[in-house]
C-alpha cells in the first residue's frame, strides 16, 4: 500500500516526521534549558505507574486503530502482489500483439505474430543490461482430461517454448529435482505442472487427452510432473508444457508466436524493479512498434494494481473506522483534561511558590509528551498485532476463494506513519491542554474550586462565532454550486454552532444556546434525504456523508441531553429511584455524572458515535444481504452460467448441442427447445461518445477511444432471459416500471440498439471503491443511473480485431444488481447485428442454462458434457452463496473493526471512574460515615458508569436506527427491492456486550472506592 | 434536668499507631475515658495531639491498634464493617468542619440520605428530612444546592443530617471551625438545645474555648494522651 487519500504514503510520513521533529525539537530545547522541569515531569510518570498505564492505554487506542487499518492494507497488498508474482514466476514482461496499434487500423488484428521477428527483437531485448533472458512461446487455452480417471480441467493452458531458450529463462526440474530438457520431449509427450497434475489426478507415465478441436481429442503421455511452469494467468489451473515446434505443429500455427516472454535480472521478486526502466528504453523500439507489437510490463502492472487495491482497502477501512479514530482522539482530549484536573491543585501551589506560567506549560508538555510518544509506540505495535490477527481471520475468509492466500505483512513505512500520526495528534492535544492549564487561577487551583461559569461575553466567542458561521455559509454555498450534499450538510451544521457562540457573546445563557444548537443539529441530520432531494433533485452523495451525519447528529443529541440533564435526573429519580433500596444509589449515580457535564458528555459521545456507526452499518448490511439473496434476479431466471475457456472447439449453437447430447438431458425446455441463452463477447473493443454536448469543439476533438467490451446476445437469450432493466427511454416505461421483455425484443428487431451494464453509467452516489484501468463510461451531461428515464445515447464502437467501426444507440441500462453478477461489463446488442457489422464470425463466449429442478451438481454435469469445448460452469445458486458468505464474513470483520471504537469508549469510562474515586475520596468518607456500606459505595460507582454507558449506547442505538431507516428509504428510491431489516440480535448483543465490558472496566476503581477506610478518606482534602 | 448516669461510650487503653513502613506514628497512646448518656463533651488540644483520631476511633470510623471501645456496652472491635456501618446509620450522627455535604444533592436530599441508606421509605425519609431542616431553621432552603448556601446554612444542614435519624450519639469534628463567630454561636446554641431536648450525647472536637465552655466537660489531650479531664463551670446540658 503506497497511497492514502490519494497522497503518497511516503509524503504523508515525511510531513508528519517534519512536524514531529519540530515538536520533539522544541521539547528537547525545553529539557535542555531547564532539566528540573523534565525531572519533575518524569517523576510524575514514574511515581504514578497506574496512572501512567491508564493514560498510555487510553492514548494508544487511536494510533492502534490506524495501525490496524495500515497492517491489513499492507497484508492485502503484499498478498495480492505475492499472488501475482508467484503466479508469474520468472516472467517480468512480454512482447505481444498490440491491438491498439495503428499498424492494425482498418484491418483485422491478429492473435499471433511471425516467429521470424524474434531474431531481431530477441537480440535487442537480450542486449539490454537489465534483461536476463527471453523465451518465445506459443500458448493456447485448452481442456485436459485424465484418460484413466476421467477427471478433467477446462481452465488449462498448453504452452510451447523454444527449447534452446527455456533453461536460460527458467531452469525447471521435476518434483524429484531432476532438471528438465523440454527439447527432449517426443511429439506425444508433455510435462504437466504439479498443481495441475493434482487437479486431474495424473501421475508420471499417465495418459491425458487434450481437446484441440472439433472431435479432436489428442492423447499424450505425461513425461514428468514439473515444479513450475513458464507462465500462466490467475485463472489457469493446469499447465501442459512441450516444445514450441510441437505446439505449433499441433495447432497448425507453424512459424507463429503468441508472445516473447522476458525475464529480468535478479530472482522472481527482484526483477520487477527494472521493469520501468526497461519499458522506458525499449517500448518505442521500431522493431517492436512497427510490427504492431508492444512491450507489456505485466508483473509491474500487477504489482501497481496490488498497491492500488491495498490503498483502496485501507481507505475503505479507514473511512469506516473514522468514527473509532474520532473517538480515539476524543479520548486523548479527555485523558489530558483529567490529567490537568488532577494536577490543578499542585500546579496552583507551584505557581504560588514562584513557578512561571511558561514553566508550568513546559512541565505539563514534557509529561504529556512522554505519555504521547510512549502511547504512540505502543499503539503502533499493538495495532500491528491486532491487524495480523484480523488478517488471520480474513485468510480463513478468503480460503474459500479460488487460489488466493492472504498472509500477514508489515511495512516499516506504515508502522512509522501510524506512529507519527498518533504521536503528532497526541502532542498537538498536549500543547492545547498545556496552554489551557497554564491559565489557571492560583487560589482556585489550590483550593480546587471550580472556575466560575462566566457570562460568555468574550471577544473569543464573537470571533469564533463569526468565523464558524462564515465558514458554514461558505461551504453551504459552495455545495449548492457543486451539488454535493455532504458538503452542504456540513456547512449547514456549522451554522448553529457559530450562531450559538455569537448568542453567548450576546449574553444568552449557555443552557439555552447549546440546547438550541443541539436541537437544530438533531433535526438537520434526522431529516431523510428525501427532504433534501425535494429542494433540488440533483444532489451528489458519497461516503463522507455518513461520517458527517454521524458526528453532527451525535454532537447535537449530546448537547441537547447534557444541557437538559435535570429532566434526565427527574426521570431517573421518579422511576428507578422510587425503589427504596435503590434511591440513594440512583440519586448519586445520576447526579454526579450530570454535574461533570463536559467529561460525561465526551464519554457519552464516544459510546454513541461508535454504536451509531455500527448500528447504521448493521442495518445496511442486513438490507444488502437480503437484496443479494435473490438468485432469480441475479441470474435472470437461469440456473447455470458457463464460460468458454478455449476457442479451439467453440460451440456453434448451444441448443443444437444440447438436443444432440443425451448427457445434457437435464436442461429444461421452453416452448419445446432448450431454455438457454448465449452471449458472444468481443473484449478487444473500444468506444467513445461522439455527441457529447457538454464538450466544446476542442475538447471533442481530443477525446480518445476507451476500452470496453461489446456482447452480442443470441435469439435464445432474448427469448428466455428474465434480467431486469434499471433505466431506459420513456417508451419502455409502463406503470412506473420498465418493460424489459419488450426492450430485449426491440434490441433483436432493430439493428444497432444496445443496452449497457449499470457500471457504464455515472452515479450520483459515489460509494465506489473499484480500481483498474479507465474504461468507457456514458459520461453524458444529466445522465445518472439514478434517473427515472434516459434519452438514447449514441456510442461509436471499434472492433479491434476486424478493424471496423460502427455506432450503437443505447436505449437501456441493466439493473444494478444484475450488473454486479457474472455477466461482462459493457454494451449488449443483437448477435446478428454484431456479426454483420464486424464482418466476422463471433464465437459464443458465455452461456446461460436452465436446468430441471432436483438436478444434482448441474455445473459439474455441464462441464463434463461440454468438456471438449473447454467450458467451465458454475451454478448461480452456489456462486451467490459463496459470494454472500464471503460478503457476510467481510462485513462482520468490518463491524468488528468499527467496534474497536467501543473499546475506546469503555476505556474512557475507566479513566473517568479512576478520576472520580480520587476526586470524591473525601465524599466517599462522608458517605461511609453516614451509613453507606461498602457494597452501596461500590454499587453507586458502578451505577454511575452504567448510567453513562447506557446513555451513550442507548443514544447511539436510537440515532443509528433512525439514520438506518432513512438510509434504506433513500436507497429504496433506486433499488426498490431493498428491505429495512433491523438486526435486533446483533444490536442487542453489541449493546449488552458494550455495557458489560464497561462495568468490568469500572469494577476496579469502584472496588477501590468501596474499600477506602472512612477515617482515611475523611482526612483527605 | 440531670442526664442519665450511664456510660454510653467507654474507651479503655485505646492505642492507634500509623505505620507506613518508613514512618511510625503513635496517634493515640493508651487513652481511656467514659462518656455518659446525654453528656456534651469537648475534646481539646494542640494540632496533632490525636483529637480527630480519638473521635474516629470512638465512633468506629477507624480501627484501633489495641484497646477497646464499647458503645452502649457493645464492643466495637467485635462488629464487622457491615454491622458498624449499619450502627452508624441508625445510631450515630456526624458533623464535620468542612460541612461535607454531597455537592450534587440538594439540602433536603443530603439530609434524607442517611434515612434512605438505612432502609427508610422515600416518603417517610422526606418528611423526616423536612422536619429536621425546619428544626435547624433552614427549611426554606431545602431545594438549594450546598454551593448556594452560606457557611452557616451549610453547617445547619449538616447538623440536620446528623440528627435526622435521631442518633444516640453525635460526633462533631470542629463544627464551628469554618464559621464566623455569629454563626458559630448559633450552631453551638442549636447543638446545646438539641442536647437538652433530645438527651443526645455529643462529643465535640474543637480548638475553641468558647465552644468548650458550652459543654459539660472538657477532655484535654497532648502528645496523643489525655492530659486532663474535668467538668466545666457551666452545665450546658442543663436548662
Amino acid at each position: 500500500m503506497d497511497e492514502l487519500f490519494g497522497a503518497p504514503l511516503s509524503s504523508i510520513a515525511l510531513t508528519l516526521l517534519v512536524v514531529f521533529t519540530v515538536i520533539v525539537g522544541y521539547l528537547a530545547y525545553i529539557a535542555l534549558r531547564n532539566t528540573i522541569l523534565l525531572r519533575m515531569a518524569l517523576r510524575n510518570v514514574v511515581r504514578r505507574p497506574a496512572r501512567t498505564l491508564l493514560a498510555v492505554t487510553g492514548l494508544m487506542l487511536a494510533t492502534a486503530i490506524v495501525s490496524i487499518a495500515f497492517t491489513v492494507g499492507d497484508s492485502l497488498t503484499f498478498s495480492i502482489k505475492s499472488d501475482a508474482t508467484d503466479a508469474l514466476r520468472e516472467l517480468d514482461e512480454f512482447v505481444g500483439v498490440d491491438a491498439n496499434s495503428d499498424v492494425w487500423e482498418g484491418i483485422a488484428v491478429p492473435e499471433t505474430f511471425p516467429q521470424s521477428l524474434y531474431e531481431e527483437i530477441g537480440q535487442i531485448l537480450e542486449a539490454d543490461p537489465d534483461i536476463a533472458a527471453t523465451l518465445p512461446e506459443y500458448s493456447e487455452s485448452i481442456a485436459v482430461v485424465n484418460t484413466r480417471s476421467r477427471r478433467f480441467e477446462v481452465q488449462s493452458l498448453l504452452i510451447g517454448v523454444q527449447a534452446d531458450k527455456a533453461t536460460a529463462f527458467e531452469a525447471l526440474s521435476d518434483i524429484d529435482g531432476t532438471p528438465l530438457d523440454i527439447g527432449s520431449l517426443a511429439i506425444d509427450e508433455v510435462y504437466i505442472d504439479v498443481e495441475g497434475a493434482e487437479e486431474i489426478d495424473v501421475v508420471v507415465g499417465g495418459e491425458i487427452e487434450i481437446a484441440l478441436g472439433p472431435d479432436r481429442l489428442v492423447p499424450f503421455t505425461v513425461k514428468a510432473i514439473v515444479d513450475g511452469y513458464y507462465w500462466r494467468d490467475n485463472s489457469t489451473k493446469l499447465v501442459v508444457m512441450t516444445s514450441l515446434a510441437h505446439v505449433q505443429n499441433l495447432l497448425g500455427a507453424e512459424g507463429e508466436l503468441t508472445r516473447i516472454l522476458i525475464s529480468n535480472r535478479g530472482d522472481q521478486f527482484e526483477g520487477v524493479q527494472y521493469s520501468e526502466s526497461i519499458e522506458e528504453r525499449l517500448s518505442d523500439t521500431p522493431a517492436i512498434t512497427e510490427a504492431g507489437l508492444e512491450l507489456v510490463p505485466l508483473k509491474a502492472d500487477l504489482v501497481e494494481r496490488a498497491n492500488a487495491q491495498g490503498s483502496q482497502f485501507v481507505l475503505f477501512f479507514t473511512l469506516f473506522g473514522l468514527f473509532s479514530i474520532g473517538v480515539g482522539l476524543l479520548l486523548i482530549f479527555l485523558i489530558f483534561s483529567m490529567l490537568a484536573a488532577e494536577r490543578k491543585s499542585e500546579m496552583g501551589m507551584a505557581r504560588a511558590v514562584g513557578m512561571q506560567r511558561q514553566h508550568l506549560t513546559r512541565m505539563f508538555l514534557a509529561e504529556g509528551a512522554m505519555y504521547g510518544i510512549g502511547s504512540a509506540v505502543v499503539g503502533a505495535l499493538v495495532g500491528v498485532g491486532l491487524g495480523l490477527l484480523l488478517v488471520f481471520a480474513m485468510s480463513n475468509l478468503f480460503s474459500t476463494a479460488e487460489d488466493f492466500t492472504m498472509s500477514g505483512h508489515v511495512s516499516p513505512l506504515s508502522v512509522l506513519t501510524s506512529f507519527l500520526l498518533g504521536a503528532v495528534v497526541t502532542l498537538l492535544t498536549v500543547f492545547f491542554a498545556s496552554w489551557r492549564i497554564s491559565n489557571l487561577n492560583i487560589v482556585r487551583a489550590i483550593r480546587d474550586i471550580p472556575d466560575p461559569a462566566g457570562t460568555g461575553k468574550t471577544k473569543l466567542n464573537l470571533i469564533l462565532g463569526l468565523l464558524v458561521t462564515g465558514f458554514g455559509l461558505f461551504f453551504a454555498t459552495l455545495a449548492v454550486l457543486v451539488t454535493l450534499l455532504p458538503l452542504f450538510l456540513f456547512g449547514l451544521a456549522l451554522l448553529p454552532i457559530g450562531v450559538s457562540l455569537i448568542l453567548r457573546w450576546g449574553g444568552i445563557s449557555q443552557r439555552v444556546v447549546l440546547s438550541l444548537a443541539g436541537l437544530v443539529l438533531v433535526v438537520l441530520f434526522v431529516l431523510p434525504n428525501a427532504f433534501w432531494d425535494s429542494l433540488r433533485g440533483d444532489w451528489n452523495d458519497n461516503i463522507s456523508g455518513f461520517f458527517i451525519s454521524g458526528v453532527f447528529l451525535v454532537t447535537g443529541a449530546v448537547l441537547l441531553l447534557m444541557n437538559n440533564s435535570s429532566i434526565v435526573l427527574l426521570a431517573a429519580s421518579n422511576t428507578i429511584g422510587r425503589h427504596r433500596r435503590l434511591a440513594p444509589i440512583i440519586k448519586s449515580a445520576v447526579a454526579y455524572p450530570l454535574r461533570y457535564g463536559f467529561r460525561t458528555g465526551l464519554s457519552v459521545a464516544m459510546f454513541a458515535l461508535v454504536v451509531f456507526s455500527v448500528a447504521v452499518l448493521a442495518i445496511l448490511i442486513e438490507g444488502f444481504n437480503q437484496l443479494f439473496d435473490d438468485e432469480g434476479r441475479l441470474g435472470g431466471g437461469y440456473d447455470v452460467f458457463a464460460t468458454a475457456q478455449s476457442d479451439l472447439n467453440p460451440i456453434l449453437d448451444l441448443r443444437i448441442e444440447i438436443e444432440g447430447n443425451p448427457d445434457l438431458a437435464f436442461v429444461s425446455e421452453l416452448n419445446g427447445r432448450p431454455e438457454v441463452g448465449t452471449f458472444r463477447t468481443v473484449r478487444t473493443a473500444d468506444g467513445l461518445l461522439p455527441d457529447n454536448p457538454s464538450l466544446d469543439d476542442e475538447e471533442a476533438s481530443k477525446i480518445e477511444y476507451l476500452p470496453t467490451s461489446v456482447t452480442g446476445v443470441d435469439a435464445d437469450f432474448i427469448e428466455t432471459n428474465g434480467f431486469d432493466i434499471g433505466l431506459a427511454t420513456t417508451e419502455y416505461l409502463t406503470d412506473g416500471e420498465f418493460d424489459a421483455r419488450r426492450l430485449w425484443e426491440d434490441l433483436a428487431a432493430n439493428p444497432g440498439l444496445a443496452v449497457v451494464s449499470a457500471f457504464m453509467v455515472p452515479t450520483r452516489n459515489d460509494f465506489n471503491f473499484e480500481v483498474g484501468e479507465e474504461r468507457l463510461v456514458l459520461d453524458v451531461e444529466g445522465l445518472f443511473v439514478e434517473n427515472d428515464v434516459m434519452d438514447p445515447v449514441r456510442v461509436t464502437v471499434r472492433d479491434l480485431e476486424s478493424g471496423t467501426e460502427f455506432d450503437l444507440t443505447v436505449i437501456g441500462v441493466l439493473d444494478n444488481f444484475v450488473s454486479g453478477g457474472p455477466i461482462p461489463t459493457g454494451l449488449y446488442t443483437a448477435s446478428e447485428f454484431l456479426t454483420d457489422v464486424t464482418g466476422r464470425h463471433l464465437d459464443a463466449t458465455q452461456f446461460f442454462i436452465n436446468i430441471d429442478p432436483g438436478t444434482e451438481d448441474p455445473a459439474g454435469l455441464t462441464e463434463a458434457a461440454l468438456f471438449e469445448h473447454g467450458i467451465s460452469a458454475f451454478a448461480l445458486k452456489e456462486m451467490l452463496e459463496e459470494f454472500q458468505g464471503a460478503q457476510k464474513s467481510f462485513f462482520n470483520l468490518l463491524l468488528g473493526f468499527m467496534l474497536l471504537g467501543l473499546v475506546v469508549g469503555i476505556a474512557s469510562l475507566g479513566v473517568i471512574s479512576a478520576r472520580a474515586v480520587v476526586e470524591r475520596r473525601h465524599a466517599i468518607g462522608v458517605m461511609r460515615a453516614v451509613g453507606f456500606s461498602r457494597s452501596v459505595v461500590l454499587l453507586t460507582f458502578l451505577a454511575e458508569s452504567s448510567f453513562i454507558a447506557m446513555l451513550g449506547i442507548g443514544l447511539g442505538l436510537l440515532l443509528g436506527i433512525i439514520t438506518g431507516i432513512n438510509v434504506i428509504a433513500d436507497i429504496k428510491t433506486d433499488t426498490p427491492d431493498i428491505q429495512l431489516i433491523i438486526p435486533w440480535t446483533t444490536l442487542i448483543l453489541i449493546a449488552v456486550g458494550g455495557y458489560v465490558f464497561s462495568l468490568v472496566t469500572t469494577l476496579l476503581p469502584a472496588r477501590r472506592a468501596s474499600r477506602i477506610a472512612p477515617a482515611e478518606a475523611l482526612r483527605y482534602e | 434536668m440531670a442526664w442519665q448516669e450511664q456510660y454510653v461510650i467507654e474507651a479503655n487503653g485505646v492505642c492507634k499507631v500509623y505505620d507506613s513502613g518508613r514512618v511510625t506514628v503513635e496517634a493515640l497512646r493508651s487513652v481511656s475515658l467514659g462518656v455518659k448518656r446525654g453528656e456534651m463533651v469537648a475534646v481539646m488540644g494542640p494540632s496533632g495531639c490525636g483529637k480527630t483520631t480519638l473521635l474516629n476511633c470512638l465512633s468506629g470510623l477507624d480501627d484501633l491498634t489495641s484497646g477497646s471501645v464499647k458503645i452502649d456496652g457493645t464492643e466495637l472491635s467485635e462488629m464487622s464493617d457491615r454491622v458498624k456501618t449499619k450502627y452508624r446509620a441508625q445510631r450515630m450522627g456526624y458533623i464535620f468542619q468542612a460541612f461535607n455535604l454531597l455537592p450534587v444533592l440538594t439540602a433536603l436530599e443530603n439530609v434524607e440520605m442517611p434515612l434512605l441508606v438505612s432502609g427508610t421509605g422515600a416518603k417517610q425519609a422526606r418528611k423526616a428530612a423536612e422536619e429536621a431542616l425546619d428544626m435547624v431553621s433552614v427549611g426554606d432552603w431545602k431545594s438549594h444546592y450546598p454551593a448556594e448556601l452560606s457557611g452557616g446554612q451549610q453547617q445547619r444542614v449538616t447538623v440536620a443530617r446528623s440528627l435526622v435519624n435521631r442518633p444516640e450519639i453525635v460526633w462533631a469534628d470542629e463544627p464551628t471551625g469554618n464559621l464566623d463567630s455569629e454563626n458559630a454561636a448559633e450552631v453551638m446554641g442549636l447543638m446545646t438545645r438539641l442536647n437538652v431536648e433530645n438527651q443526645q450525647t455529643f462529643v465535640i472536637v474543637t480548638h475553641s474555648d468558647e465552644v468548650a465552655a458550652m459543654t459539660h466537660r472538657t477532655i484535654r489531650m497532648r502528645d496523643s494522651r489525655i492530659e486532663s479531664d474535668g467538668a466545666n463551670g457551666a452545665t450546658a446540658g442543663q436548662s
